[in-house]
């Protein structure tokens, strides 16, 4: 557990330095202070509009982070062999992905926290405090989901090059969103090959639109107690299968 | 007994499986001994001891340091490797470095063995600065400092003298030989021949993934001018044999 | 001076400076000059752009191709919609699909819907009416929560057709409504009771809109519908008699009573404010 921190802390360190985070944070935060004017031609959904704009934009945030910093992460060490000096240390390989895993997560977290306060003080100065809840139940939704793109680009930073990681996990993310595509096929379709692969493809990829609600944020609607533990176990899961994915492809590389 | 055995060991790698790196090779290291693995650029020096820590695996053979395999954790704590030109995260201090590796360690005395390893490798007066601020000879001192902080009963150097100043030479053979009198098994990878006379005990020559010959410098160089020689003709020997091309003049 | 800038600068360092400055200063004048002709060549710029017809994605596949972003994709439509409404010719028909798409990615948005009853239609046109109320069907449905687009819906059938049905249909929908004020139901029953003082049915469903909204333009838009109501023609055709014999626009809508210009239905002032402006004879209706 230790070096799984030390590891984690090591990554944070690293990460928060990224110029591209660091150009990221204050995109998403000039985005939020935006929607302010987009707001104000928006016919009295000035409200709607700045929830509505700066929960997406906080969202493209997490998943630039996790899938062009995630897909940076292993590569960078291989490439500039500092794993060199770690691999033969006292740790497990498997604890070294985790604690990557955690920093970079733990970046996430941090930037996420940056921007969320810039847009819950623009709410407030607005004086609109009614959507704070369902904000933040938003942005730890999203949270997880980005826990889980950062677990597929650190497989694939893994095993190959950062551009060929990126792009793999951005269709892990187009794949993981089309999940009502899939249902429409294999319900409609009446080619048993079509609908069956489908299936297959549903239940197996990731299904991130479960952690969308952004949808009902302006509406104040929370998803019930149920639907969030069975979300939080479902991540949880996936969560531990990418890890032992990874962890088997990774303990076997040669360096 | 025997410190590292390596038992008919071979390495290719999947992009390329019909090119072995590493042929066949067997050694049995003693404890406490110095042991130089010396050859040629591209001879498979730097991929058998990646093997030796861990970094890869063999394709075929057995590697057994104290009886256990490199991957093992508790060997791992007992041991010490520094890597060619070691990378290390530019934004820290040589002190912050240190304490990160300190704590995969499971160092106690954290503080206290950070300043002895420093002031062994004298780089106590740059702890504080950015390692991005350090000079090649630095960071080679950085890379031994890292190597030898948990106090290793074996240690494994890649080219641990390269593109150092004579004086940074002198000091780190200085430290090595000091770790050989305190009894730690030692395994250099180096070309550099002069330094191995010194503070090798037994040297083994490989060109070409294949140990051309094993013994102690002065026992390779009988025949020859000095080592130097020794290992310049052998290898052309063995190369004229396989049939390979000779680099005239020599 | 010349000396002492001579002075300050070697000739050296004053030569950089010349041969860096001067091309930068040409450049820069030439992309300006560039930018001037450019300019020049296009037609002037202007607000009155015509309206144009944007790609827009078919509504059934829009819901399948967001990809997490439709909360925002709804509300770039909407954005687009009122950016776009002020140079749509009115008729045609292409607008509505961006409400198609609002509706398509969030059903829930009513805001869209109640400004499209009350602001699309020109008064009268039936037709585009009936457009968005085809638009509005997934929303008119027993199970949609929403009271007032039938509400909205029913109120402009009424104002373009003066005719129960199909007002009385929409009307009664938005009475089924969980959150039904107590206002719909009145108004609907003045309908189906068959009220004479068509005025009072009209004022009435002016009031339930404004009682039950924040929103300025809502308000504003449905006293709009009121203003098209036959009662205030008569006070568009006082000003007008007004105006023909005295040569200049009553101040107030009293000095259009007292001089018998117009007769307002009873109760209307007490109702609403009448503001006339003097200068063109236009006139503004706000509920009190």
């Amino acid at each position: 557990m230790k070096h799984i921190i030390t590891i984690a802390k090591n990554t944070l360190r690293e990460t928060i330095r990224d110029r591209v985070l660091l150009s990221a944070l204050f995109s998403s935060i000039v985005v939020i202070l935006v929607t302010l004017f987009i707001g104000s031609i928006s016919l009295d959904q000035s409200t709607r509009i700045i929830v509505n704009f700066s929960i997406t934009a906080i969202y493209a945030l997490q998943i630039f982070v996790a899938i062009f910093i995630g897909s940076m992460l292993i590569y960078k060490e291989i490439e500039r062999k500092t794993f060199y000096l770690i691999l033969p240390k006292p740790i497990h390989r498997g604890a070294i992905i985790i604690g990557k895993c955690l920093g970079l997560t733990a970046t996430t977290i941090l930037v996420t926290f940056f921007s969320t306060v810039v847009l819950l003080l623009v709410l407030f100065i607005k004086g609109e405090t009614s959507y704070i809840g369902p904000i933040l139940v938003s942005v730890f939704y999203s949270t997880l989901e980005s826990i889980l793109l950062i677990l597929i680009s650190l497989f694939f930073s893994s095993v190959t090059s950062p551009i060929m990681a990126s792009v793999a996990t951005i269709a892990f993310f187009f794949i993981g969103h089309a999940s009502s595509i899939m249902q429409r096929i294999f319900m409609t379709t009446e080619s048993v090959i079509l609908r069956e692969g489908m299936r297959v493809v549903y239940y197996t990829f990731p299904n991130l639109e479960k952690f969308n609600i952004r949808n009902e944020v302006v509406y104040g609607a929370l998803p019930s107690l149920t639907i969030t533990l069975t979300t939080i176990a479902y991540a949880l899961v996936y969560a531990v299968f990418l890890l032992f994915i990874t962890n088997a492809v990774f303990k076997k590389k040669d360096f | 007994m025997y410190s590292i055995e390596i038992k008919n060991v071979s390495k290719s790698y999947p992009k390329d499986p019909e090119i072995q790196i590493v042929k066949n090779i067997s050694l049995s290291i003693k404890h406490g001994s110095v042991f130089g693995f010396i050859g040629p650029n591209g001879a498979g020096k730097t991929s058998t001891i990646k093997m030796l820590v861990g970094l890869s695996h063999p394709t075929e053979g057995s590697i057994k340091i104290d009886n256990k395999s490199p991957d093992d954790p508790v060997l791992q704590k007992k041991l010490g490797f520094m890597p060619e030109s070691p990378a290390f995260y530019q934004y820290l201090t040589g002190y912050e470095f240190l304490e990160f590796v300190a704590s995969l360690f499971d160092i106690k005395d954290t503080d206290e063995r950070i300043e002895k390893t420093l002031k062994e490798v004298d780089l106590l007066h740059a702890k504080d600065k950015r390692i991005r601020t350090y000079s090649k000879g630095m960071l080679q001192r950085l890379g031994l400092a890292q190597a030898i902080i948990n106090n290793p009963d074996i240690l494994f150097l890649d080219e641990p003298l390269d593109g150092l100043d004579p004086l940074g030479r002198a000091e780190i053979k200085k430290i090595i030989l000091n770790l050989k009198s305190k009894g730690t098994t030692i395994f250099i990878n180096t070309h550099i021949l002069g330094d191995v006379e010194e503070i090798c005990d037994t040297v083994s020559i490989i060109d070409k993934g294949e140990i051309l010959v094993t013994g102690s410098p002065s026992v390779l160089s009988q025949g020859y001018k000095d080592l130097e020689d020794a290992f310049v003709t052998m290898i052309q020997n063995r190369r004229k044999e396989r049939g390979d091309i000779l680099i005239e003049g020599h | 001076m010349i000396a002492g800038i001579k002075n300050w600068y070697s000739k050296k360092d004053l030569r950089k400076v010349l041969f860096f400055v001067i091309p930068l200063c040409f450049f820069l004048i030439m992309v300006m000059g560039l930018q001037k002709v450019h300019d020049l060549l296009l037609p002037p710029f202007t607000t009155k752009t015509q309206f144009e017809r944007r790609i827009l994605l078919p509504p059934e596949i829009l819901p399948y191709v967001t990809f997490g972003f439709t909360n925002v994709l709804a509300d770039y439509y909407w954005v687009r919609s009122i950016q776009d409404f002020i140079t749509w010719d009115g008729k045609d028909l292409y607008y509505l699909g961006y409400l198609r798409n609002i509706s398509a990615l969030d059903s829930n948005f009513e805001y869209p819907y109640l400004f499209n009853i009350l602001a699309v239609p020109k008064p009268k046109d039936v037709p585009m009416l009936d457009s968005i109320a085809m638009i509005s069907k997934p929303q008119l449905q027993e199970s949609s929560p929403s009271w007032k687009i039938p509400f909205y819906l029913g109120t402009q059938y009424y104002f373009f057709t003066k005719k129960e049905e199909p007002a009385k249909r929409y009307l009664y929908l938005a009475t089924t409504k969980e959150d039904s004020p107590p206002g719909v139901f009145l108004v609907y029953s003045s309908i189906t009771e068959k009220v004479i003082n068509s005025y009072k049915v009209s004022r009435d469903l002016v009031r339930v809109i404004s009682n039950t909204t924040d929103n300025e333009t809502l308000k504003k838009l449905a006293e709009r519908g009121l203003a098209n109501d036959t009662t205030v023609q008569i006070l568009k055709k006082g000003i007008l008699a007004y105006h023909a014999k005295y040569k200049k626009f009553p101040k107030t809508v009293d000095e259009l009573i007292e001089k018998n210009f117009v007769t307002l239905p009873q109760g209307l002032l007490d109702d609403f404010t009448i503001t006339i402006n003097p200068k063109n004879g236009s006139f503004r209706i706000r509920a009190k």
